[in-house]
């Protein structure tokens, strides 16, 4: 009897990828593994491997059917290394066999050979240096008619993040001659799609993603899972079979994007009442190989520089520098935290120097609604810090305990020898920046369809693990059409079952999705009773006319919104352990309404956790190019000892009725509040994070040997 | 090699490799651990179970060692009354799941005061600190546990 014609996998609206592809009882799963250079900068000669065992598969870059090189917005590197290799751990091959220690064992037996290149090898017109020069007003103009003008210069640099995410990446993918099946944690289902589908030679409509849900994005999971998931389709293609990429542990944490070091060097001129006459700045930021999402790293690093303050001049020379390191990448933010950590440390220094209470520095020189943006767009109101900065200075009282710190500095010797805790506080403000800069992402879009059941199924290309957050949603919906919560459904991310979108990013779940939720709900209250069900209503956002971002010459409106933000952070530090104890962190922000308080309180949380790592607990070091083995035992997310008390408060501002992105907040306002508070502590001269223990111990003993010298 | 265990309460046998780890048996013959990776290092705690009362990596546990000992995974703790009640006071306090710690994160702290009943809110909030998570959930379970602590305390004293 002939059989029906099953309706292919890319075809059929219902396929389901759980039942079809992803069953746990996968049968003939193959465990994939990356093999990896050893060397930081060397040509590959030829490639040494036992013999392969009969059902095993091994995939070289000639072995890619597709566009073997891999693309992330603007940038584009190799998706096995070829001729030549850029880093160490850079993926060379894989192989796959049936049996993960096997398939391990197999890949460390692997030997590329390969001839050394120098490392030294980046010239001034290289491509791997991404330059920008900035310059704002007239100096000359800016100088004219100003006596008595002092000048500060410092330096202020940062180190490498990791995502810190429990779980190590996993990803599963399955091709067949219909569909390729793709599973694993991802901000953005769309771009594995393209990834896979350029790779592979394939139809993107052919190419389906399963996104699972991981803890907070931390903004880690942009681009990375898309490059593993291609590896591992490589492996199912060439085998036939289905395959299991599992990264370990210090594979993922040597290799994975960090979050990019940066080194400011920042030169101000000030006028007696301490405006910013002229601003000299020398940044580099460190993106290592192929310099992945340089221009928006970038880019957003000089914005955070130059944002919230009046400057009457301004020379940026800027570089992303690459190295043969692994590729940094978007973690805690996507740059604008580097150059907010640099200018706001700088004003520490600015503000000592004038002998000025920090708040109220701040108050007074961020920009009214007089001036334009460094950009040239004119602006229609103050600058929400002016607002905010004195509030949070009253409710932490700020100005009254900065006076205090200031005069037990002056009288640190006396603390020295009586072994009492030393204390100080800092101040930080600055915003987010929501929206990408570059452009290349793909829209946020929202489907929603009224079943013939009269249930409503969303379809909403954000993952998301905020249980609060996608209740919410259900909620509003059904409000709109008034019907049962329970009938309304939340489609698991799934792309070719919906409109692709991403990255997922919390600007966008919590600001954009909610507008467009309300949107298509309304569209389908006005055709409901009118129109036979299923309805189907799809949304798109776009974004707002004006000025668009001009990356050449810095001009246009940068971000889609902007949410402010200042942050006190207080510490006490005790010299005999040189040991921080953070005694309290306030945060006060201005990001529109809340649709859900806890929601917007936890990814605050989440992001001064990141801070609190970033500027004191969390530290690589490099040895000969990669990450030490040291770095891996000893790395250390913040825990109960380190995290104090937080006080979030938010700003209700008038008529505002769009909720706006906060997730990078707390990571780019209380990095620098701390280490400012720790300076007040024990010095000026600290001017880098993560602060070690060593460095407190330095600055302690310099402080003792200037004290000794005074006697 | 097949090796019968009390498996969340029921009287099970599984079939496993001696070189295998209690974590990999039980998530391929079992069926728990379905949606979870770990680091295989014992750190993570993503894996953790009770053996025999005492809280263990699953991961580092060969399974031979398993024999007649009782196994409680955080899956079968999801299933009790304890963590229901528990559940709703997260709730109340405004939690925000995290897909890779929220449940870990319970089955830890309840594992710790299955050891030491006696244990007070600043145990807690140490006991919570322990499983590494980047997010921002954790002051939301030390309230829980606070809010718990207390309601057991009531309980105590309404008895005596």
């Amino acid at each position: 009897m002939a059989r029906a014609k099953k309706k292919s996998a890319a075809e059929d609206p219902h396929f389901s990828p759980e039942k079809e592809l992803f069953h746990p009882s996968l049968p003939l799963l193959l465990a994939g593994v990356t093999i990896r250079s050893e060397v930081p900068h060397a040509r590959i000669v030829g490639v040494v491997h036992p013999p392969l065992p009969e059902g095993w598969t091994m995939v070289l870059p000639h072995d890619i059917p597709g566009n073997p090189m891999f693309q992330v917005l603007r940038s584009r590197f190799p998706v096995l290394g070829d001729e030549v290799v850029q880093y160490v751990g850079e993926p060379l091959a894989l192989v796959a066999g049936p049996d993960e220690d096997e398939v391990r064992w197999f890949a460390s037996q692997v030997r590329f050979v390969t001839k050394n290149l120098s490392l030294d090898e980046f010239v001034e017109d290289s491509p791997h240096l991404k330059r920008k020069k900035v310059i704002g007003g007239d100096k000359t103009q800016a100088l004219m008619g100003v006596a008595g003008t002092m000048e500060v210069e410092g330096v202020y640099s940062s180190g490498p993040q990791d995502h810190g995410h429990l779980d190590p990446v996993e990803i599963m993918v399955q091709v067949t001659p219909q569909v390729v099946g793709v599973r694993l944690k991802t901000q953005w289902p769309a771009h594995v799609v393209g990834s896979v589908a350029r790779a592979l030679d394939r139809d993107p409509n052919e190419v389906k993603v399963l996104g699972t849900v991981s803890s907070g994005t931390a903004n880690s999971q942009v681009w990375y899972p898309s490059l593993l998931a291609v590896h591992a389709a490589l492996l199912s293609q060439a085998s036939g079979k289905p395959v299991s990429m599992k990264l370990t542990k210090e594979e993922e944490f040597l290799f994975s994007p960090k979050r990019p070091e940066a080194r400011t060097l920042l030169r101000t001129t000030l006028a007696p009442d301490g405006r910013i006459l002229s601003l000299m700045a020398d940044v580099v930021v460190q993106t290592g190989a192929y310099g992945v999402l340089d221009d928006e790293m970038l880019d957003r690093t000089v914005v955070g520089i130059l944002a919230p303050y009046k400057l009457g001049h301004f020379v940026v020379n800027a570089h992303a520098e690459a190295s043969h390191t692994p590729p940094r990448g978007p973690v805690g933010g996507l740059g604008e935290g580097l150059g907010l950590f640099a200018i706001e440390s700088h004003v520490h220094d600015l503000c000592r120097a004038l002998g000025q209470d920090p708040a109220q520095w701040r108050t007074e020189q961020t920009l009214t609604k007089e001036c334009s943006s460094f950009s040239g767009v004119p602006l229609r109101a103050d600058s929400p810090l002016k607002m905010l900065i004195p509030q949070l200075a009253r409710s932490s009282d700020f100005s009254r305990k900065y006076a205090a710190y200031e005069l037990m500095q002056e009288r640190l010797e006396r603390f020295q020898e009586e072994a009492l805790p030393l204390r100080g506080i800092g101040l930080a403000a600055g915003f987010q920046g929501n929206g990408f800069l570059a452009g290349g992402t793909n829209p946020v879009n929202v489907e929603a369809r009224l079943e013939q059941d009269g249930r409503l199924s969303l379809y909403i290309p954000i993952v998301t693990a905020n249980n609060r957050l996608v209740q919410l949603w259900k909620e509003s919906a059904a409000a709109v059409l008034q019907i049962p919560v329970t009938d309304v459904r939340i489609c698991p991310v799934f792309t070719g079952d919906h409109p692709a979108g991403g990255p997922s990013i919390s600007s966008r779940a919590f600001e954009i999705v909610p507008r467009l939720l309300l949107q298509t709900c309304e569209g389908i209250a006005q055709k409901r009773f009118r129109q036979p069900l299923p309805i189907t209503v799809r949304k798109v956002y776009r974004r707002n006319k004006g000025p668009a971002w001009d990356s050449d010459d810095f001009s246009g409106k940068p971000f889609l919104t902007f949410s402010w933000g200042a942050a006190v952070a207080e510490v006490e530090l005790i010299p005999l352990l040189a040991e921080i104890r953070i005694r309290k962190i306030s945060l006060l922000i201005d990001a529109g309404p809340r649709i859900d308080e806890a929601s917007a309180r936890n990814a605050v949380t989440e992001g001064v956790q990141m801070a609190v790592g970033w500027a004191i607990t969390e530290s690589i070091q490099w040895e000969n190019l990669t990450i030490s083995h040291q770095s891996f035992l000893r790395y250390r997310l913040p825990g109960p000892r380190e995290l104090p008390p937080l006080d979030i408060q938010f700003f209700e501002g008038p008529k505002e009725t769009a909720p706006r992105g906060l997730g990078s907040l707390g990571a780019n306002l209380v990095a620098p509040a701390l280490l400012s508070a720790i300076r007040q502590a024990v010095g000026p001269d600290l001017k880098s994070i993560p602060v070690s223990r060593k460095m407190l111990d330095e600055a302690l003993r310099y402080h003792e040997a200037s004290f000794d010298s005074e006697r | 090699m097949k090796l019968p265990l009390i498996l969340n309460g029921d009287d099970v046998t599984l079939d496993g490799d001696t070189r295998e780890s209690l974590f990999t048996v039980l998530q391929r013959e079992a069926g728990v651990f379905q949606e979870k990776t770990n680091c295989r290092k014992g750190t993570c705690g993503r894996c953790h179970v009770v053996l025999d009362s005492k809280e263990v990596p699953s991961c580092l546990v060969p399974f031979f060692q398993v024999k007649q000992r009782e196994v409680v995974t955080p899956e079968g703790f999801s299933q009790t009354d304890e963590y229901r009640q528990f559940r709703l006071i997260l709730d109340e306090e405004g939690l925000v799941e995290c897909a890779e710690c929220t449940d870990v994160q319970i089955f830890h702290l309840f594992s710790y005061l299955e050891l030491f009943p006696q244990a007070g809110k600043e145990e807690c909030r140490m006991v919570i600190g322990e499983i590494p998570c980047r997010c921002g959930s954790r002051p939301v379970l030390e309230r829980g546990a606070a809010r718990w602590l207390e309601r057991k305390e009531a309980v105590r004293v309404g008895r005596r």
